[in-house]
């Protein structure tokens, strides 16, 4: 009787253990599961379509995925595709994954590797900027990819990482994309699957996905909730009515910190910014910002310290002319940015731009009245107050810069398409600084999104060299005579740059940071438990 | 009896509507003069009130004091414009519209119905979120969607006037229509302007802190409103910096009660019992 009630005793333990050791691989026991994670953010999603920025964001971060994705240290691993190889960099091979669905059962297949490119480069314009260099996909099989390139690229795999798949059965009759709102074009083949957008509430509903190939995601449902204010967003998140405040890509601003360090049931992680917070781009093809001097001029004016001071606390540091941020691969030294106002000031004189008629602002060479615009976007109030701070400093030596205010919509439609702006302030992601060849490429050089229509060709070159180059130290010191370039030439500088502050509930364990997505990365997806 | 004191009641209200609003006034045109700072010269941000500020400083390190003496310009300005156009696009269609009376009073009318049946705020929503923040933009749309109650209103009182016996007498002297209009009918119809027109720019001003609050203002004209929109956006509800979000949001209450309280016009009361 003993030795049975022994007997059944060990295999009792032995099953609980097992029963532990599987639970805690897929993210803990039922007992520490999330049943719902709620996020806020001021990131507003007007439609659900993939092809609403926003959504989009949210789509490549809980419902779709791509060939392949960034881990947590920011190095390309396999998603959808499980390995792949290239001889020259201009003809990438991808083997698929065999086990990948989409949401409603169809398997993930190479035609629709080959269909999802094709269907961007047809229908939106945009992916140009960013995919315009593949020349051709062919499907061999079902589960074989070949991307054809116009010409070689060592960094695709970046560019191709935010190329996010989609379902060819659901697409193949839609002419109009941007236009079909219908609930099946947010079937992915993600952890999380679309349930609801309820727009006048500002809530977007996922869940689980249990038939994901992947690890068991860890939260069984996501709300997405929208808030018009970040101090809206923060006073719910004080409150406990949302787990995450969430903006893509950036953290929260530094003024918000005290108050959440009094609440025991909060934390808060501050990690490296590895794109930029705010920069001032010029439109070098438009005079007179193609003149540099000018351009240096407009740099030599601006109090950095003050700026970093007022918009980043102890929470950032002054930047360097060489622009590209620190903890970027090949990162070198460049002069430290500081204000010169005596130097600004001799600069714009010796460019002719002197004041005429003696109001203390500056007239341009010929005569007109100098009065530059500085595009920025009016739903993002750190950038309205820098740029009521940049006005003040280019008016202490002599330009009348106007500003000139414009939604998401309207600033993206500008910087990215008619590039008619002449002066803008915008901040970059991680992904945008890996973009084009690196280095912040697809922000400068014209043949990419271009915000500073650099099409010299020299700076070209070094560009083009980059996306040829394997080699080691070739690639670093091509990497260093680009960030000399723009330590000398500033098609662009950064007025202030801060580290990543990031909040979060701290009665759940498992969060991880991802350079891409932030926290809402796919540690955290598959992690999350309760503390 | 029952009328003397109703009438010093009134009197009474009007001149402390009157006294707000020199008030306003004084401290609007006499900002450099009362202003303890430059409202735009920056300061350490985020403190709270003190010796040498006496409401702390915004997110930028400006003054909040002396941006909330130099909003009352922004503000009573927008109020003031919005309000004039209002009532006189208001008044002149109301009057055109009562006296010719006819296919101008039904158009005027019909319009005038159709605008007040949009809802207000929410297409003044639109339009300023379509059209760039601006101030004047911000008094175009308010001046250009507030006139109808000002029309419904003088409308109706030159239905009245236009029968008087001393119009018809006018009439009969050989006075032509635009004589009769503006030297009996606007005479007549002023008290009932001018309380729309002191309605209006309090509505005015309550509709552009509306909109500045909702981030829709004029970022480079700070108003009261645009003082609350920041509080709002940049730590100042979430940090309990009443000292940002209070006194501008308190400005805006006692201004608009001033207008509200100088609309309270006695005569226009004795008039209305004589006619």
């Amino acid at each position: 009787m003993n030795r049975e009630f022994l007997l059944l005793s060990t295999a009792l333990v032995l099953l609980n253990l097992i029963g532990t050791g599987w639970a805690a691989e897929n993210g803990g026991s039922d007992g520490d599961r999330i049943p719902m994670l709620k996020v806020g953010t001021i990131n507003q999603i007007n439609e659900a379509n993939p092809w609403d920025y926003y959504f989009g964001v949210y789509s490549m971060i809980f419902s779709h995925q791509g060939l392949v994705r960034f881990n947590n240290e920011g190095d390309i691993v396999p998603e959808l595709a499980t390995s792949w190889e290239t001889d020259d960099l201009q003809k990438w091979t991808f083997h698929l994954r065999e086990d990948a669905n989409w949401h409603d059962g169809q398997p993930v297949t190479a035609n629709d590797i080959k269909f999802s490119i094709d269907y961007n480069l047809e229908k939106d314009p945009l992916s140009k900027s960013y995919i315009g260099s593949i020349d051709s996909v062919e499907a061999p099989d079902k589960k074989t990819a070949i991307i054809n390139l116009k010409k070689p690229d060592y960094n695709f795999l970046n560019t191709i990482a935010v190329v996010k798949m989609i379902p060819e059965h659901i697409f193949q009759s839609v002419d109009e994309p941007k236009k079909y709102n219908d609930k099946n074009a947010a079937i992915g083949c993600g952890p999380y699957k679309f349930v609801s957008f309820d727009r006048d509430a500002g809530i977007v509903t996922y869940q689980a996905n249990e038939n994901y190939w992947g690890a068991i995601p860890a939260i069984d449902a996501i709300e997405l909730r929208m808030f018009k204010n970040p101090d809206a967003l923060m006073l719910a998140f004080q409150k406990g009515e949302i787990d995450l405040p969430y903006y893509y890509s950036k953290g929260i601003s530094y003024y918000y910190v005290p108050k959440l360090l009094e609440n025991d049931d909060i934390g808060i992680e501050v990690y490296p910014e590895r794109g930029i917070t705010n920069v001032l781009w010029f439109n070098t093809a438009i005079a007179p910002f193609d003149n540099k001097e000018l351009r240096q001029a407009f740099s030599y004016a601006v109090n950095y310290e003050e700026l970093k001071n007022m918009f980043t606390a102890g929470y950032g540091t002054v930047p360097s002319a060489g622009w590209v941020p620190n903890g970027t691969l090949y990162y070198i030294e460049t002069r430290s940015l500081t204000q010169d106002i005596n130097k600004s000031r001799a600069l714009l004189d010796s460019l002719d731009f002197k004041d005429i008629d003696g109001d203390g602002l500056r007239e341009m060479p010929d005569k007109a009245k100098f009065q530059p615009k500085l595009l920025t976007r009016s739903d993002l109030p750190d950038s309205v107050r820098a740029a009521e701070m940049l006005k003040k400093y280019f008016a202490e030596v002599g330009i009348d810069m106007q500003i000139d205010l414009a939604d998401k919509s309207t600033h993206g439609q500008i910087m990215d398409e008619k590039k008619t702006h002449e002066v803008s302030l915008a901040g970059t992601t991680f992904w945008g600084m890996t973009m084009g060849e690196g280095y912040g490429s697809g922000y400068t050089d014209t043949r990419n999104y271009g915000w500073s229509m650099v099409s010299d060709p020299k700076y070209q070159s070094m560009v083009d060299d980059l996306g040829m180059t394997q080699d080691k130290d070739k690639r670093k010191d091509l990497a260093a005579e680009i960030q000399n370039y723009y330590a000398e030439e500033m098609p662009q500088f950064t007025i202030y740059s801060m580290n990543i502050i990031q909040p979060y509930n701290a009665l759940y364990a498992g969060w991880e940071y991802n350079p891409l997505h932030g926290i809402l990365s796919y540690g955290t997806l598959s992690n999350l438990h309760k503390a | 009896m029952e009328m003397a004191r109703d009438f010093l009641a009134h009197s009474r209200l009007q001149l402390i509507g009157l006294f707000i609003l020199i008030l306003f006034l004084a401290v609007a045109i006499f900002a450099p003069l009362i202003a303890p700072h430059d409202p735009e010269e920056s300061k350490t941000p985020y403190q709270p009130p003190n010796q040498e500020h006496r409401l702390g400083t915004n997110d930028i390190g400006q003054d909040i004091l002396s941006e909330l003496i130099y909003a009352s310009r922004v503000s009573l300005t927008i109020g003031f414009l919005a309000g004039l156009i209002s009532v006189l696009i208001g008044a002149t269609l109301g009057m055109l519209a009562g006296y010719y009376r006819g296919i101008v009073e039904e158009m005027v009318m019909a319009t005038g119905d159709v605008v007040l049946l949009i809802p207000g705020l929410p297409l003044m929503i639109i339009l300023a979120a379509y059209l760039s923040p601006s101030m004047w933009n911000i008094v175009l749309v308010v001046g250009l969607l507030w006139w109808c109650s000002t029309a419904r209103v003088v409308h109706s009182r030159v239905l009245q006037l236009r029968e008087m016996p001393f119009v018809e007498a006018a009439r009969a002297l050989g006075g032509g229509d635009l004589y009769i209009i503006f030297h009996h009918i606007l005479i007549n119809s002023k008290e009932v302007i001018y309380a729309k027109f002191a309605l209006a720019v309090a509505s005015a001003m309550l509709t552009e802190a509306s909109l500045s609050f909702l981030g829709l203002g004029d970022p480079l004209n700070i108003s009261w409103g645009e003082m609350i929109h920041f509080a709002f956006s940049r730590g100042g509800f979430a940090n309990d910096m009443w000292w940002w979000y209070l006194p501008p949001g308190l400005m805006i209450c006692a201004c608009v009660l001033g207008f509200v309280l100088i609309a309270m016009d006695p005569e226009r009361s004795q008039k209305a019992q004589e006619l």
